[in-house]
């Protein structure tokens, strides 16, 4: 057994997807003490596109041209939903506050939490979202005036062709032509990796080269739409200076994963963390979760050849549903794995999945998870908190239907917010904060 | 009404049976038209286990079915050893099996001439290790597995080649006939256009389907359905055909499949042919009573189940559709007032080539051919674009030759570009539009673990960009394809399973927001 060490802190935040990386964020940001966890990077899988309310799929075919209306009609029909516990303001503080995170780091996103937006994706279908990568910006407002535009694919990526795009969106996009270039350096039948030509176009030399071979293409065009591969950490140039050299705006149009932009939403989410003074583990997964006897919480976990307990005033849980591990299908039932805590799920097994994957309403599963009180503290029964300073955020609430209602950054970011809220005030009175030393 | 095609035979149904009976007529220089309303091997010639019978497991019930499977299997073994993995099998009794049944089996095998060596439960368990502790009795038989999908396609392409004409979703939707056929109306699925034609000879080869297209004609047939539901473990389990020395019961083999095991089967009479899909219960069952042979089973992960309807000719009213003759049934319905149409149904894969030589028999003296049969001689052909179903072989020539086979589409399996260009091609040679479905169906795409989620969006991308695809055809092709596979996946998501439908989810509802196309 190699060495022990035992760390504390006033925040243990259990996941890095979305609502984890807004947790770390929002509570440090309160002076809150900071250590996070998380065993995979979720957001490499994240389409770069905020959701927070798109679709009501119980309601029949509705698409909500503003979330916000749409979060209000819901919450009146369901008023267990995770945003029920929240008021509009809460939801749009909260996001602004991410959305300026973000645009400090360079990753600048456009639209506001009162109108969705449509963004054309790389099957050539249109899926309804509300903030938008300022990369992806462009498409859409040449979608609706149907300007001339060139879809340009890369020889060697997989899952992206531009003919498909055109011919899938042409009944609405009918002014697009599509054409091919090969990556500057990458030989033709070579695989081109995303990630890869994202890093190599953040050279000026190479993104020079990217742009002229697009150029040489473009005829009377007034807008190029790409695959989502303009620079990682420094998009906003990227996509500038293309821009620039192209003479006409140019959109991204994002892909199946692992895509570009939730790659971004990663790495600039861990530089805004670490400046903020966050501990960040990654890689490692919790091997246990103790409620100690003085109302804190003992986290465990194994880091290399040390075994790492950490003491914390309060504990959330931001590890999504099944991908996750914040739930896990055990034979007959869901449960939750660190605390054994109550999961709300359909009574028969029989009704979690329905006959067709894409039936319109969702599947029943989706809406299992952890029932919480309006701070996203987990309650029992009647129903109570159970722990005063416990918290679950994210995808792993019960009620709600993040892939079908299009809400999942949204119900991330705010109920993240709230969650916080909910540590600052038991910290206060508890007074245990072990507050952060100035940097 | 004028027809706007003329053939010698229609063959209805692109199954096993149709297929094997296309080959073996043109063989003889017929000439003839196949459909199916699908595709090829749509229904229970693709939902078994792909078990070439030794025979042993119905010397009990069916000593004549028991003997036709074990000429037939030699003969399969001869011409068309490329669809044949040649494992061996063992039959195994557990303690509390029936011990007559165990007493009586080496007398009631060498009764038809099958082989059943006698095995020690320690030399089993050497065989095959996972075997149970408690196996009390085991015989080494001469079983096989067989890809039905790689015989099937294999035996179109052969009558393809000489003039046999297929097309793909096209189905029967009546008939003209006073006491013969005189027109068929076929209608396209996909265009929904109706089609005229004429033939001398009508063969209903429809399976389970039989009875409905008999039905067109005016003539009963009296057909009992079964539905049996099989599971498909990520590894494979054995490395022979396991089989529990029983009387025929749920759960009581063990199929190997290239890469993977097939567990199976239920037996549930069925009433309703559409919408048939696996069930929950069934699959746990399944897994349950081949758990009783191989302990470890309960740790290992499935990838799929499925489900197929066998067709049992004759006697109704039993109710028990494991007592029903598992041999077949050729019906001239000239008896019932129709001159020009045979049904053949009910059988086995095993015995696919037999039927069809009966049925070609009939239909040859009803046409006035001579020639005879010679599909048991003639050595099956093989074609490119129909070897991509075997498990691992295009991951092995991927690996010896990455450039030439273009980039990998699907991961699981290791599907290059290039096989879906090698099928597409034969595909547009036959006359057929290639689809995902279809090109799934004729290779690797969507049998791994993702069970599709990834490969049918890069497989939809390379097809446009060959031009397979037009319009927002792609949307509908995936669809298709992904609910195709989700019927299989439904029954058996447990554990590691249900992350890897949530992130499908994400991808195709979340991401591309397929489920607002409808």
């Amino acid at each position: 057994m190699g060495n022990q060490k035992e760390l504390k802190c006033d925040v243990v935040v259990i996941g890095s997807g979305m609502s984890g990386m807004s947790a770390a964020l929002f509570a440090a940001r309160e002076g809150l003490s900071v250590i996070q966890i998380s065993h995979h990077s979720p957001l490499v899988n994240h389409s770069g596109t905020i959701d927070i309310m798109s679709c009501a799929p119980l309601q029949g075919k509705k698409i909500w041209k503003n979330p916000l209306r749409g979060i209000g009609y819901l919450c009146r029909e369901n008023n267990d939903h995770p945003y029920a516990k929240l008021d509009l303001e809460e939801i749009k503080m909260s996001l602004g506050e991410v959305k300026k995170a973000l645009a400090q780091q360079g990753l600048d996103y456009r639209g506001s939490t009162s109108e969705n937006h449509r963004v054309l994706t790389s099957l050539g279908t249109l899926k309804p979202t509300c903030l938008v990568p300022a990369t992806m910006w462009a498409g859409e407002k040449a979608l609706a005036r149907n300007t001339s535009g060139l879809i340009v694919d890369i020889a060697g990526l997989r899952g992206f062709s531009a003919r498909e795009i055109v011919e899938t969106v042409k009944a609405k996009w009918s002014n697009l032509r599509a054409s091919r270039i090969e990556f500057p350096g990458l030989e033709a039948k070579r695989e081109a990796v995303p990630e890869l030509m994202a890093r190599a176009l953040e050279n000026p030399v190479t993104l020079k080269e990217f742009a002229e071979r697009i150029k040489s293409l473009i005829n009377d065009e007034g807008v190029v739409g790409i695959p989502a591969v303009l620079g990682v950490n420094h998009s906003r140039r990227v996509h500038n200076e293309l821009k620039r050299m192209l003479g006409v705006p140019v959109f991204e149009i994002p892909s199946m994963p692992a895509s570009v932009p939730g790659i971004r939403l990663n790495e600039v989410f861990d530089t805004i963390l670490r400046k903020e003074g966050v501990t960040r583990y990654g890689n490692r997964r919790v091997t246990s979760v103790v409620p100690l006897q003085n109302q804190r919480f003992q986290t465990g976990f194994t880091n290399d050849d040390e075994t790492v307990t950490i003491n914390s005033a309060s504990l959330v849980i931001a590890s999504g549903r099944f991908t996750g591990r914040g739930l896990i299908v055990n034979g007959e039932d869901i449960r939750e794995p660190l605390l054994n805590l109550p999961v709300q799920q359909p009574e028969l097994k029989t009704e979690w999945y329905r006959t067709l994957f894409f039936n319109r309403t969702g599947h029943g599963i989706n809406r299992a998870g952890i029932f919480t009180d309006r701070f996203f503290r987990p309650v029992d029964i009647y129903p109570q908190a159970i722990y005063p300073n416990l918290f679950t955020v994210g995808a792993i609430n019960a009620c709600q239907d993040w892939v079908r209602e299009k809400s999942g950054s949204g119900l991330a970011v705010a109920s993240a917010y709230k969650a916080v809220q909910g540590i600052t005030k038991y910290c206060r009175i508890n007074g245990n904060s072990t507050r952060r030393k100035p940097a | 009404m004028a027809a706007n095609y003329t053939t010698q035979v229609l063959i209805i149904g692109g199954g096993v049976t149709g297929t094997a009976l296309a080959r073996d007529l043109v063989l003889r220089g017929a000439c003839c038209l196949l459909v199916d309303k699908e595709d090829v091997n749509f229904g229970a010639s693709g939902a078994n286990h792909g078990l070439l019978h030794s025979g042993a497991r119905y010397v009990y019930t069916d000593p004549k079915a028991a003997m036709e499977c074990a000429a037939e299997a030699d003969i399969l073994r001869k011409i068309a050893p490329h669809c044949i993995e040649d494992c061996g099998g063992v039959f195994a009794a557990i303690e509390g099996d029936d011990e007559g049944y165990i007493a009586d089996f080496p007398s009631l095998c060498s009764d038809v001439k099958i082989a059943a060596n006698p095995l020690l439960p320690d030399e089993a368990r050497e065989l095959e290790p996972r075997l149970s502790e408690k196996v009390i009795a085991a015989f080494r038989v001469n079983d096989a597995a067989i890809d039905p999908f790689m015989l099937s396609l294999n035996m179109l392409q052969d009558a393809c080649e000489a003039g046999c004409t297929y097309l793909a979703n096209h189905e029967v939707t009546g008939f003209y006939c006073d006491n013969r056929i005189n027109q068929v109306i076929l209608r396209n699925n996909i265009s929904g256009e109706q089609t005229i034609l004429e033939a001398q000879l009508i063969v209903n080869a429809t399976g389970a389907w039989s009875a409905g297209i008999a039905e067109m004609a005016g003539v009963d047939m009296d057909l009992i359905y079964s539905k049996g539901s099989l599971l498909i473990s990520r590894v494979r389990i054995a490395r022979h055909v396991i089989n529990r020395l029983r009387p025929p019961s749920d759960g009581d083999i063990i199929v190997p499949g290239g890469t993977v095991s097939v567990l199976g089967t239920t037996s549930i009479l069925a009433e309703n042919l559409d919408h048939i899909r696996p069930t929950r219960l069934e699959a746990d069952l399944i897994i349950e009573e081949c758990g009783e042979l191989i302990p470890s089973l309960s740790d290992e992960r499935f990838i799929r189940a499925f489900s197929g309807v066998r067709p049992l000719a004759g006697a109704s009213g039993d109710g028990e559709s494991r007592n029903i003759t598992r041999g077949f049934s050729l019906v001239d319905h000239m008896e019932q007032g129709i001159d020009n149409f045979i049904t053949i149904t009910g059988g086995k894969l095993t015995t696919c080539r037999l039927m069809a030589e009966k049925a070609a028999d009939l239909a040859c003296s009803k046409l006035g051919i001579k020639k005879a049969c010679a599909t048991h001689l003639v050595p099956l052909g093989k074609n490119r674009g129909n070897q991509w179903t075997e498990p691992g072989l295009s991951a092995t020539q991927w690996i010896a030759d990455p450039a030439e086979m273009g980039e990998i589409l699907c991961e699981c399996e290791l599907v290059p570009k290039s096989n879906i260009e090698d099928i597409a091609d034969l595909m547009r040679n036959q006359g057929q539009k290639p689809t995902i479905k279809s090109v799934a169906l004729r290779s690797r795409i969507g049998k791994g673990p993702c069970q599709g989620g990834f490969c049918s969006l890069r497989v939809g991308a390379a097809m446009y960009d060959n031009d397979h695809l037009k319009d927002d055809e792609g949307i509908g092709n995936i669809r298709d394809f992904i609910e195709n596979r989700w019927k299989g996946i439904r029954p058996i998501v447990r554990g590691v399973t249900a992350s890897q439908v949530e992130l499908q989810e994400a991808i195709h509802c979340g991401l591309f927001a397929l489920d607002l196309y409808e």
